[in-house]
């Protein structure tokens, strides 16, 4: 396992006082440490050998007891500043991950599930903060006060000055050494949580249904199933990890053990003071505690750097450069020429030509699969074009890419209404207003709420707009759900609206009311809206048909183009 | 939108946890005891040691120090040893626990699902089961094993040293009842509700992380990132108070051990001293009362974790033992369970109330509805009218909080719910995809069928075309983003065709299907044929015309119910 990710000092800002902080204090430790033993040494020789009593160590004693309480201070100090620092780093890194996710964008998929990166940012943080402020520290430890230790010893006793350094290296080659097998093996073992934990997500989403056809009782076998896997994998992982450990632990006190022996045999014979040998004793294993200590946290260690290596990648994932300029028109005409749009691995429609004018109302329609929604994401500015251009009128009547357009700017201008109903954990009123500052006009909100057939309901609701919707908006119907976002991108002052499949889950006369909603407080701006029923086709100036695919190795005209108004 | 969630306290929580740690106490047991020599071992170590150097310095014939030699060896070997078993065997021992504990919570689960869910958000759902039972998982290990272990070495450090000069026994006891104890234990009960608040909170952030990246790009199409990245803020920061307290505890913890042990060394120095003067003790075994306090280092940091670790983990058990103690929305199962009188059921609803957990009203109010076979019932409403809790009703996920439901005359509370569940084909809004292959999504409808038949269905809801460029073993990842909307509903229809059960419940199976394909999907399942019973779920007006019975409900209730005329 390497001990360190360095990646980590370039993208946390606080790791590098952490550091610092930790070095100065193992310093001061090791030091205390090495005076503490030799006070110790001192009065217990001249005691045991000179025959004084109480008085004569008492100055001594009291200087004992100041190390004391300076060791006592030192430890405190260290374990309090580390975890509060290594708490700061977790707070800066959560933030970063989050950004880039959105940086990302939809493009990230798959690979990158939803319960895989929170639980990265949750328990993997969680894991990596531990790694800071228990792990890091100790690894000062375990290089300052061993060294001093040494030091010490070959300035005062050869012999266990020897024994010490030649066996002292054998701990980091063993732990080196069995810690590049168990690195593996703790990949092996986050994959397997991570299995476990988009599993269990997934059982937990789909148990409705799974329980509709009597297979929960199956599925939570398979839970029980993958959890013993995962005992199976995390006890082969710590059969070696702990055999690292117990090489460790009988090589210090074998060490300590030869030590002492070898220090006994010379007093015997009169080659050594009694004072020495009883600070080589102490200091002994001192040397070897810190190794120690690091190899008992080694795999609480490793999964915190295996953490900090995926936190690292993912953070370093290249994101899309985003745009700058802010020269867009008010009223953006916006132009696609040999348009393929799709994920960077699979290509899904295109290319086509498209135009939309500013204050047309563009219906799509295609076979279900053919990319529609994936054609919006792409005129949202979300997913970036594959090939072809997807351009946009800047104020000087020139144009620029969309991926060129300032992000929060393209926002301003473009909306996008998904299939999934997005809503929040919060009240009616907070959904709406999602993404807003500056002053809120009630009464722009309500008319959008009207114009959703959103209105009614939402007054009767306990309290009114008021009311808190759970996580998603569950306790509200699909309908429900869906005309609140429909509201929200209508109250939103926008100059582009992307609708996709705004009316799915609405009865048929509802769906002509918000259709017709649509259209009147739309009236001026730009809407794009993708559909799979016959009633908005009556709404629409122009239609873009897409019919049952366009295969993207061939160019197929689409018909339609910008007309004039 | 949420109910009260029952609580629980430590001893509920502590008795659940030995139910399920009951069967393992041998494997507990000796790890204890394994730990607590292993640390023994170490404290003989350096005690004999000290004694060894000290006896050497007065230059006595050196057989006579031999077995002590010998002795320090021993403690050398054995101490790794015995800890490279007990470790061994605890974590064995903990991951069973785990295993046991993560099923339990999955079993308690799927009983409560659906209704019981909303309670928690799905991402808090998943800290409580992944965070919190690695937390128990820590109380075994931790904190049970190492306090016991810590127990046995302290009173056999202290028994020893009274042998030699019982006033400086007294001493190191007092040493280390204050910081093994005394400040561990005052900590310990100050920080219980700063870690309860922590743990909440930590689960709290899971859930906004879940939540923020699960809608990301639309977060970022809304332009709320920021106000999303404020709310984790205030989150953190309301986390960074108890991380502070938390720190502080451990800290204040850590140095009252290091300055205890000290202690411990001068006062064996003043008492022993003295007591060397006097004769009392031989100058040797000086050596051996100042340095065991030092040995005992370990197992007082040792402890110190153990105490950090103990209210966190004992808050983490509580909310496990939470889930597991949700009640079933669903009600009792029935004591003693009647099979289903047939399997072409009639199945009556007569005045049926119902309501989900924690909603004030009931959600739907009254409905009488008949169910036989070969029936063909369509049901029309605003959204929200409770068309789909109705369905809830039917499943069973819901119990109706007034009216009756039986099935051939029987009540279906005294009817065995796994049979039960079997009579219904379901195809739920939003259509629920898991993320496996399609054709893992279907053959959980029946298991054992074979690929021609998943074709076959699969054809008929119109995905012929869309499976022969796929295959049966093509992913359908999270939410099913790699299929559109309409395919999701349509597997999930073909889901429910698969099971051909007698009774299939369609909720909006066709909201997102192109209108030709959804006028002759619904029209195929309409014709069920003469066993099955269908339940249509539609906003489409233009189906009405398929059922035998039309069901218009609005705010809960059946506003208008309409029988075809009869039909042959």
């Amino acid at each position: 396992m390497r001990p360190f990710e360095p990646r980590l000092v370039r993208l946390a800002a606080g790791i590098r006082g952490l550091l610092a902080v930790s070095l100065l204090l193992g310093v001061a430790i090791a030091l205390a440490t090495i005076v503490q033993a030799v006070l110790l040494a001192k009065i217990l020789a001249e005691v045991i050998i000179g025959g004084v009593d109480l008085a004569q160590v008492t100055g001594r004693i009291g200087w004992l007891l100041v190390v004391v309480l300076l060791r006592a201070g030192l430890s405190a100090a260290s374990d309090n500043l580390t975890a509060r620092s290594a708490a700061r780093i977790g707070v800066d890194l959560r933030a970063r991950m989050v950004r880039q996710a959105a940086d990302l964008g939809p493009a990230r998929r798959g690979d990158q599930a939803t319960a895989e990166l929170s639980t990265l940012a949750g328990t993997g943080m969680d894991a990596l903060e531990a790694y800071l402020s228990g792990y890091l520290p100790q690894l000062f430890l375990s290089v300052l006060v061993p060294f001093s230790v040494l030091w010490f010893l070959f300035a005062s006793d050869l012999t266990s000055g020897l024994i010490v350094l030649g066996t002292l290296p054998l701990i980091p080659l063993f732990m080196a050494l069995i810690g590049w097998y168990t690195q593996r093996q703790t990949r092996a073992k986050w994959r397997t949580l991570t299995v476990l934990s988009n599993h269990f997500a997934d059982v937990v989403a789909g148990l409705p249904t799974l329980k509709a056809f009597g297979r929960a009782k199956f599925q939570a076998g398979e839970v029980r199933r993958v959890t013993g896997a995962y005992r199976t994998t995390t006890m082969a992982t710590l059969r070696v990890a702990f055999l690292s450990s117990l090489v460790l632990e009988l090589l210090a006190t074998l060490s300590v053990a030869l030590v002492a022996v070898a220090v006994g045999l010379r007093l015997v014979s009169g080659n050594l003071t009694l004072e020495v040998g009883l600070a080589v004793l102490i200091l002994a294993p001192e040397a070897y505690l810190p190794l120690r200590t690091l190899g008992a946290r080694f795999h609480s260690a490793a999964d915190g750097v295996e953490s900090a290596r995926r936190i690292v990648e993912f953070l370093d994932t290249p994101v899309p450069r985003a745009g700058t300029r802010t020269d867009v028109a008010t009223e953006p005409r916006i132009l696609a020429t040999d348009l393929v749009v799709g994920y960077p691995d699979a290509p899904v429609l295109g290319p086509l030509d498209l135009t939309l004018e500013p204050g047309r109302f563009l219906v799509v329609t295609g076979a279900s699969g053919v990319g529609k929604s994936t054609l919006l994401l792409t005129l949202a500015g979300l997913l970036p074009p594959l090939s072809g251009a997807l351009t946009v009128a800047t104020v000087d009547g020139g144009r620029t890419a969309l991926s060129e357009v300032d992000p929060a700017l393209r926002r301003r201008r473009i909306s996008l209404v998904g299939q999934r109903p997005f809503l929040v954990a919060g009240s009616v009123r907070e959904n709406l207003l999602l993404g807003q500052d500056g002053p809120v006009d009630e009464a722009l909100l309500w008319r959008a709420l009207a114009a959703a057939d959103a209105a009614e309901w939402v007054r009767l609701l306990p309290q009114g707009w008021d009311t808190i919707l759970a996580d998603g908006g569950s306790g509200l119907s699909a309908g429900q759900r869906q005309r609140l976002v429909v509201a929200r991108a209508l109250a939103a002052p926008t100059q582009v609206l992307l609708l996709d499949e705004p009316t799915s889950h609405l009865d048929t006369e509802s769906e002509l009311r918000v259709l017709a909603g649509i259209r009147e407080v739309s009236a001026g701006r730009t809407v794009v809206l993708v559909t799979h029923r016959r009633a908005p086709l009556d709404l629409a100036d122009e239609l873009l048909d897409l019919g049952s695919g366009t295969p993207v190795d061939t160019a197929v005209s689409t018909g339609l183009s910008g007309g004039t108004r | 939108m949420t109910t009260a969630v029952p609580q629980v306290t430590n001893r509920q929580a502590l008795r659940e946890l030995l139910s399920i740690v009951r069967p393992i106490r041998g494997r507990l047991l000796a790890a204890a005891v394994l730990g607590a020599l292993a640390t023994a071992c170490g404290v003989g170590l350096l005690a004999l040691s000290a004694w060894l150097i000290a006896r050497a310095a007065q230059q006595p014939p050196v057989l006579t120090l031999m077995v002590a030699v010998v002795g320090v060896r021993t403690f050398g070997i054995s101490r790794g040893l015995l800890r490279y078993l007990e470790r061994l065997i605890s974590h064995d021992a903990a991951l069973r626990v785990l295993a046991e504990l993560r099923s339990r919570m999955v079993d308690r689960l799927a009983a409560i699902a659906p209704a019981g869910l909303p309670v928690w958000r799905r991402g808090e759902l998943l800290a409580r089961t992944v965070g919190d039972v690695d937390e128990v998982q820590d109380l075994l290990l931790r904190v049970i094993l190492p306090l016991s272990g810590a127990a046995l070495v302290a009173t056999g450090s202290v028994a020893g040293l009274a042998i030699i000069q019982p006033a400086a026994a007294l001493a190191l006891a007092l040493c280390l009842v204050v910081c093994c104890l005394l400040v561990p234990g005052l900590q310990a009960r100050r920080m219980a509700a700063a870690e309860e608040e922590d743990l909440t909170l930590r689960a709290e952030r899971t859930a906004e992380l879940f939540q923020t990246f699960d809608g990301i790009s639309d977060w970022a199409a809304l332009g709320a990132l920021d106000d999303r990245l404020d709310r984790l803020r205030a989150l953190e920061v309301r986390t960074s108070r108890s991380t502070r307290l938390r720190a502080r505890s451990v800290a204040l913890v850590s140095g009252t051990g290091v300055l205890a042990l000290g202690f411990g060394v001068l006062l064996a120095l003043l008492l022993g001293i003295p007591g060397v003067t006097s004769g009392e003790i031989g100058p040797v075994w000086l050596a051996v009362l100042a340095l065991t306090p030092l040995a005992l280092a370990e197992m007082v940091t040792g402890v110190g974790a153990a105490a950090a670790a103990l209210p966190r983990s004992l808050a983490a058990a509580r909310r496990v033992v939470t889930v597991l103690h949700t009640p079933d929305p669903a009600g009792p199962e029935p004591v003693d369970p009647e099979p289903l009188p047939s399997r072409a059921p009639v199945i009556r609803l007569s005045g049926v109330s119902a309501r989900w957990p924690g909603a004030a009203a009931d959600t739907i109010t009254g409905v009488d509805l008949e169910l036989r076979p070969g029936k063909r019932i369509v049901l029309l409403g605003e959204s929200g009218s409770g068309k789909s809790t109705l369905l809830a009703v039917l499943l069973g996920f819901l119990r109706p909080t007034a009216g009756s439901m039986t099935v051939d005359g029987v009540p279906v509370e005294r009817i065995d719910r796994q049979e039960w569940t079997s009579l219904f084909g379901w195809t739920g809004d939003p259509a629920q995809i898991l993320a496996t292959t399609v054709g893992e999504n279907l053959r959980f409808a029946r298991p054992g069928c074979t690929d021609a038949e998943l074709t076959a269905v699969l054809d008929r809801v119109g995905l012929g075309a869309w499976l022969a460029e796929r295959g049966l073993d093509c992913p359908l990842g999270e939410h099913g983003v790699a299929v559109s909307g309409g395919e999701q509903q349509r597997i999930a229809l073909a889901r429910a065709l698969l099971a051909d059960r007698p009774v299939l419940l369609a909720d909006e199976p066709v909201a997102h299907v192109d209108p030709v394909i959804a006028d002759r999907l619904v029209t195929d399942l309409m014709a069920g044929g003469a066993e099955r019973c269908t339940v249509l779920v539609t906003h489409r007006r233009q189906d009405a015309g398929l059922g035998d019975e039309v069901l218009e409900m609005s705010a809960g209730r059946v506003v208008r119910q309409t029988v075809a005329e009869v039909r042959v």
